[in-house]
């Protein structure tokens, strides 16, 4: 039996010959890239060298995609003659393994690692392994079998192939991997040796103010301890390059626009000429970080232009919190910049690409820097959403204002309360203001979702404003999903004496607050505006009583049922500004806490002409921001802003 | 020479088997593919195309490697490469195959399926184009040679490979032919022999239900719950536990049931089973000389709901309720009626492989509708029952079609999505049942609800604190209304004129003056009214408590005294029904009922203030404590003692709600 079908094609000292030279680019470029990979897998780390290495890791594969598919070929073409089914099995099984490589390795290398995908890495690495596996025993049974042939049949069938392996062969492999090494180390000595193009330094000369904390009185602290380069901060853009749709809804949502906002932009003003520039930092933990963590809050920056004004709670805003100093918020968290990625701090359109691309195909260190534990927990709201002023601006005291994490750590849905009459399970502050939708996002979750950015809540003024009716219209609708509910009740208590003729109507209206995770309403209390509409019609349709109705001059009725905080100052008149420096304390406070109810009652009496029955309707209404505010931050009281009625009930009256 | 030519013999001796078995495999595969339907032709294909199917796994693995190890070395490179792709295609789908013989068809392993027929399907292509380039691709020498196309193809082995397929057909045809013939019709006709027809021409008056035909039910065609558990058992376990497996064998359904075949004859007993024993009204138990479902021993009262009384649901006849649905049994598959365990298991294994007419039959669209559960969860009683007229019981359909939850309301102050019935009675719970998920859920058999009794009585712990917990997870909220006083001075500094409007007044009471305090009940999570079901014998009431700084009481309601009834004057939700004499109706006899003295109910959404007030006695210590708590208690005691003889026990009062509240007392002074 011969080893070569009779049949002997007249071009196979050609394939022979092609075959020594294709072997040889083959496997010089499948050690190159089989030692980068597997050094790169094993001291997983994230550095400068590493990151050349899967530069040259993710080049050299696509070159070694080519050149395996030429040496493949050929080496069918040359050796589908040998009757050695078993060599021919385990070089057949490399074919396959190595083409999952190819695939997975090609997708990761073109559209990078998606966070559903994970298992495409996983599969990528483990084939590797064993493709090289294969190969290894491939050609150790290639020998064994040609050290059983007789000289001479080795000489006539594979003197050519065996003769590729020689010392040259070794040699160029060895020359060719020092040389990708040279090329890695001296790449990471030049990176190292360029200068970085962040500043972290105070932008303008540093105003000192507040004591020795350079961003008191916000709580805000940076790992470095320094000031910061606002484009650690900003360049939310960058970021939009991957994740488009997430960017689009954080350009609509209120954190992009905390420092832009018109009425933010009038109190913050204001602030600033009574009490200095350096007085913005107590408003700049949360609404102008990058401004307070690269130093613009000082005399001469600017409040109405630059990368701090336009981006407001930029990404970083909240990505870049590593951690929540405390609880009692004003900007209480610790800022830490994210790990260096090659070239992410050039504005260079090429580096910045290539940046991208690194990210994009290892995103092992972006996924720690960026999707932190703390995002999602709500303690993480909690370094804004909490809020006090001390005497350092109010030369006063210690006055608590917002505080919409303890109402919530308070309330039936953090779980915190009395454990049988919560929820069975625990909202979150992201569950209901990060509500999942359907995503395309590379870092989308295997349903296919991702965490709306739009953080949906009460202000229908600003999405208002700037005609952003997208926006205005899923606030509003998050606004009316169940969140409160209004009944109508005829007074319940019993009449004094039962047979007293009474031309007095007594209602009770109840308002539960049911799908609200905090005290309703929150946030500005004092310049947010819900209220209670009653209005009781008879038969014929004629008014009998109204209460909360609105005027000409877009006034609500001073007699209706408010729920709101009114501040006053120290010579007991009332903040109505929002300028909380003045606030030393509230005269009232009606607002109504997670999972509980409020009553208003109301008497009327009845007129001789009403007709049987009477209708009462209740409506609860909401208007972000009240009319008497809005007027004067915006400098013009003919702008009538949206109002959103959020429940309402109705009662048909047994007299 | 003498290797190869024994590989050719080898292979020339298995062509014709092989080929043989392949095909049939192919065919049977292909025709019940592409067929489909649920013919009995068909299902025995199914089982032909398994028997070939191992044949074909075994046979052609061989057969494979012979031809490999006979062909290597041929220099003709697309061949090659075509016979290595129909070898990992064969893997491909024998592994599925075995796959689904094994495991069955799961629901959310749908495309091992997926991937049986497209690498069965590109397998048959791939060999067709082996074949193809083997004969285009000839070497010139071996055409010279005059040698045969296909050396491996002895002559007559195509003969054998169509007789035996036509064999295997014509097997196929027989057995479908025969098999209908040794099978017996379903029992149409009621199991006790005459029936009494009590209520009119119709079978199950005064119970709304229809069947398909107009027939009797077989019990086997509605009862044999087991059987469904045998795939089923995660689901099955958790229906054991429900009330709705217990409809019937509630004691307390036994006592009213027996009281009234006792009172009214068994026929009328077909009111109540439709909903609480359907083994019984369908099969025509329910007839003189029958025995109806609260009978301990039966199969009605054993099977209770059993898992066909939901599933084998087909369309509602209204939405009034009394048990207002039309019954249709499953198609049969292969054995159904046979008693023997190897073709049951036959049957098993036919429903699990091919389990389209199984899904069709019992998955139906309806089962995820709210509206099913209308059959049964709303109620009416006529004329025929109660020599009175149409009285309307209880309804919790209509009352969720009316709240926020249904959706079908004014749209912007709905909830974001409906929440069904199902979405909170049958929440989705981690499975590995077969009918599971795509994230490994199926929806919960428990049906968790507000009957803490039955468990009890049962000793079943995990399912009480279940329904302890379904009945405390935020469903009900009652809050206390803080009783600011308008003649309060709060402050004596001076104020801007415009905060007097909004000065939030103090709360505290002065001794001896009579104390007035609102607390808000509001239903916030129960999709229909609180309470819901039978409210006649539920018990649900706001206890109000007022202590001093000491410990003492100042004042309470709804209390429960040692004999364990409850403060008559407590604050109950509940409906009080009276018969025609104007008496309580409190045996949950509804015979007799005619209308409501009393009902207090919370519709979803909605609120409730309750009025409570008292006098500060002298000797109360500041401040008082209040504390309203709402208590739920299934059932009342009254009926509880009644009903459930010397099964009577303590059943537990369940706070579903509180709030309290600390009020100052203060001493009136002359002059402020």
């Amino acid at each position: 039996m011969t080893m070569r079908d009779t049949n002997n094609s007249p071009t196979t000292s050609s394939l022979l010959e092609k075959e020594r030279r294709y072997v040889a680019s083959f496997l010089t470029t499948f050690v190159v890239v089989t030692v980068s990979g597997f050094i790169t897998w094993i001291l997983d780390a994230h550095g400068t060298w590493q990151q050349w290495t899967y530069l040259l890791h993710t080049l050299a594969g696509f070159w070694l995609l080519l050149s395996f598919t030429r040496f493949v070929i050929n080496h069918v073409r040359l050796s589908q003659g040998f009757k050695r089914p078993g060599q021919a099995s385990i070089g057949w099984s490399s074919v396959v393994i190595f083409l999952t490589v190819a695939v997975s390795g090609v997708v990761i290398g073109v559209i990078g690692q998606y966070e559903t995908q994970r298992w495409l890495y996983t599969l990528h690495v483990v084939s590797g392994a064993v493709v090289l596996l294969f190969i290894v025993v491939h050609l150790f049974v290639y020998r064994k079998l040609e050290n059983r042939l007789s000289r001479q049949a080795r000489k006539d069938t594979l003197s050519g192939f065996a003769q590729s392996f020689n010392r040259a062969l070794a040699l160029r492999i060895a020359t060719c991997s020092g040389l990708a090494i040279l090329a890695v180390a001296l790449l990471t000595g030049v990176y190292e040796a360029r200068d970085s193009t962040y500043v972290d330094a105070a932008a303008i000369p540093f105003e000192k103010a507040y004591g020795d904390g350079i961003f008191l009185p916000s709580q805000t602290q940076t790992s470095t301890g320094g000031f910061l380069d606002a484009r650690r901060i900003g360049r939310s853009e960058k970021c939009g390059s991957c994740h488009q749709q997430i960017t689009d809804e954080w350009r609509s949502s209120m954190h992009a626009r905390s420092m832009s906002d018109p009425f933010f932009q009038k109190n913050l003003n204001a602030l600033a000429s009574k009490k200095g520039m350096a007085a913005t930092r107590y408003c700049g933990g949360c609404h102008i970080p990058i401004g307070l963590m690269s130093g613009q809050l000082s005399q001469g920056g600017s409040l109405t232009q630059g990368m701090h004004h336009d981006e407001g709670i930029s990404c970083m805003g909240c990505h870049g919190i590593s951690k929540a100093l405390n609880l009692e918020g004003v900007g209480s968290y610790l800022f830490e910049p994210e790990q260096h990625y090659l070239f992410g701090d050039s504005d260079d359109q090429i580096l910045t690409g290539l940046h991208d691309y690194l990210i994009k195909i290892n995103p092992r260190q972006h996924r720690v820097d960026m999707a932190r534990d703390i995002l999602a927990d709500p303690i993480n709201c909690a370094t804004c959403h909490e809020q006090y002023i001390d005497s350092e601006l109010n030369n006063w005291g210690w006055v608590k204002l917002q505080s919409q994490y303890q109402s919530w750590v308070d309330g039936p849905f953090s779980t915190h309360s009395d454990k049988s009459y919560a929820d069975e399970k625990k909202y979150r502050c992201q569950d209901c203001h990060f509500p999942l939708v359907d995503s395309d996002d590379p870092s989308a979750d295997q349903h296919g979702k991702h965490r709306s950015h739009r953080t949906p809540a009460a202000n229908t003024a600003v999405p208002y404003l700037l005609g952003d009716t997208e926006q205005l219209d899923i606030v509003t609708h998050f606004l009316q999903d169940n969140r409160l509910s209004v009944t109508l009740h005829e007074d319940s208590k019993p009449a004094e004496v039962p047979e007293q003729k009474d031309d007095q109507v007594r209602l009770l209206v109840s308002v539960s607050s049911n799908r609200i995770g905090h005290f309703f309403p929150e946030g500005t209390v004092d310049i947010n505006e819900p209220w209670l509409e009653l209005s009781v019609v008879d038969a014929d349709g004629k008014q009998v009583y109204a209460s909360g109705g609105i005027n000409e001059s877009n006034e609500v009725d001073k007699e209706a049922r408010f729920y709101f905080s009114s501040l006053v100052d120290r010579e007991g008149n009332r903040v109505w500004k929002h300028d909380l420096f003045n606030a030393v304390g509230e005269s009232y406070g009606n607002m109504i806490r997670p999972g509980t109810s409020d009553i208003q009652s109301y008497q009327f009496s009845l007129p001789d002409w009403a007709q049987p029955p009477l209708k009462a309707t209740a409506r609860l209404r909401y208007r972000k921001f009240n009319h008497e505010y809005s007027s004067w931050a915006l400098g013009d009281p003919s702008i009538k802003l949206p109002i959103v009625d959020m429940a309402q009930g109705e009662l048909i009256l047994t007299r | 020479m003498n290797d190869s030519h024994n590989l050719l013999t080898k292979e020339q001796a298995s062509v014709p088997v092989t080929g043989a078995i392949t095909l049939a495999c192919c065919i049977t595969g292909l025709g019940t593919w592409l067929l489909g339907g649920h013919s009995i032709w068909l299902q025995w294909s199914v089982l032909m195309h398994l028997v070939t199917g191992i044949a074909c796994s075994l046979a052609l693995l061989p057969y494979l490697i012979i031809h490999f190890r006979r062909t290597i070395g041929f220099r003709r490179t697309s061949v090659l490469i075509s016979g290595l792709a129909t070898l990992l295609l064969y893997i491909a789908f024998i592994y599925s195959g075995w796959h689904l013989m094994l495991a069955g068809q799961r629901e959310r392993e749908q495309w091992i399926l997926t991937l049986h027929i497209a690498a069965s399907i590109v397998f048959i292509l791939i060999v067709v184009v082996h074949l193809v380039l083997h004969v285009r691709l000839m070497p010139e020498k071996r055409k010279q040679r005059k040698a045969p196309t296909f050396p491996s193809i002895p002559t007559g082995a195509v003969r054998t490979i169509v007789f035996v397929n036509v064999g295997v057909q014509a097997l196929i045809a027989g057995a479908a032919l025969i098999y209908p013939l040794t099978q017996e019709p379903w029992q149409t006709e009621s199991v006790v022999g005459s029936y009494e027809y009590s209520y009119g021409e119709h079978k199950f008056r005064p119970s709304q239900t229809e069947t398909e035909n107009g027939t009797f039910i077989d019990p086997r065609q509605i009862a044999n719950s087991h059987r469904c558990l045998g795939c089923h058992e995660d689901i099955g376990k958790q229906w054991r536990a429900s009330i709705h497996q217990q409809a019937a064998l509630d004691p307390t359904y036994v006592t009213n049931v027996s009281l009234l075949a006792e009172r009214k004859g068994i026929s009328a007993t077909r009111y109540c089973e439709g909903c609480h024993a359907p083994v019984a009204l369908l099969t025509g138990q329910l007839t003189p000389g029958g025995k109806h479902g609260g009978i301990a021993g039966t199969q009605a009262f054993h099977e209770g709901l059993s898992c066909m009384s939901c599933h084998g649901i087909d369309a509602l006849t209204h939405l009034k309720g009394v048990a207002s649905y039309k019954f249709k049994p499953a198609q049969d598959y292969l054995f159904e009626q046979s008693t023997s365990p190897a073709l049951q298991r036959i049957n098993a294994w036919l429903i699990r492989t091919r389990p389209e007419q199984h899904r069709e039959d019992l998955g139906k669209e309806i089962l995820r509708d709210p509206k099913i559960c209308s059959a049964c969860h709303t109620q009416f009683m006529d004329k025929d029952m109660n020599n009175w007229g149409w009285v309307k019981m209880q309804d919790d359909y209509s009352a969720w079609l009316q709240s926020p939850y249904s959706k079908q309301h004014q749209e912007q102050f709905s909830n974001t999505s409906a929440s069904r019935c199902q979405d909170c009675h049958m929440p989705l719970v981690s499975s590995d049942d077969p009918s599971a998920n795509g994230q490994g859920k199926v929806r919960s058999h428990h049906f968790p609800g507000a009957n803490t009794f039955m468990p009890l009585l049962r000793g079943d712990q995990e399912h009480l604190a279940a329904t302890r917990t379904f009945l405390q997870s935020n469903k009900l909220r009652v809050s206390i209304d803080k009783p600011n006083r308008k003649d309060a001075v709060q402050t004596l500094r001076a104020l801007d004129e415009k905060i007097r409007n909004f000065e939030e007044a103090p709360y505290y009471f002065y001794v001896g003056e009579k104390a007035e305090i609102h607390t808000i009940v509001s239903n916030r999570g129960v999709g229909h009214d609180f309470p819901g079901g039978t409210i006649d014998i539920n018990e649900a009431w706001l206890e109000f408590l007022v202590m001093d700084a000491q410990g003492k009481l100042v004042h309470a309601s709804g209390l429960v005294d040692a004999s364990n009834a409850v403060d008559p004057e407590a604050y109950f939700y509940r409906s009080l029904p009276v018969d025609r004499k104007g008496q309580l109706v409190w045996k949950h006899d509804l015979f007799n009922m005619v209308g409501e003295s009393f009902r207090r109910v919370i519709k979803a959404g909605e609120s409730d203030i309750v009025y409570n007030s008292f006098v500060v006695p002298a000797w109360a210590k500041s401040p008082l404590t209040v504390t309203a708590t709402l208590k739920y208690r299934k059932l009342n005691d009254r009926y509880a003692r009644w009903a459930l003889k010397d099964q009577y026990l303590e059943i537990p009062i369940i706070d579903m709600a509180w709030d309290s509240l600390h009020i100052p007392i203060k001493i009136r002074k002359e002059v402020e």
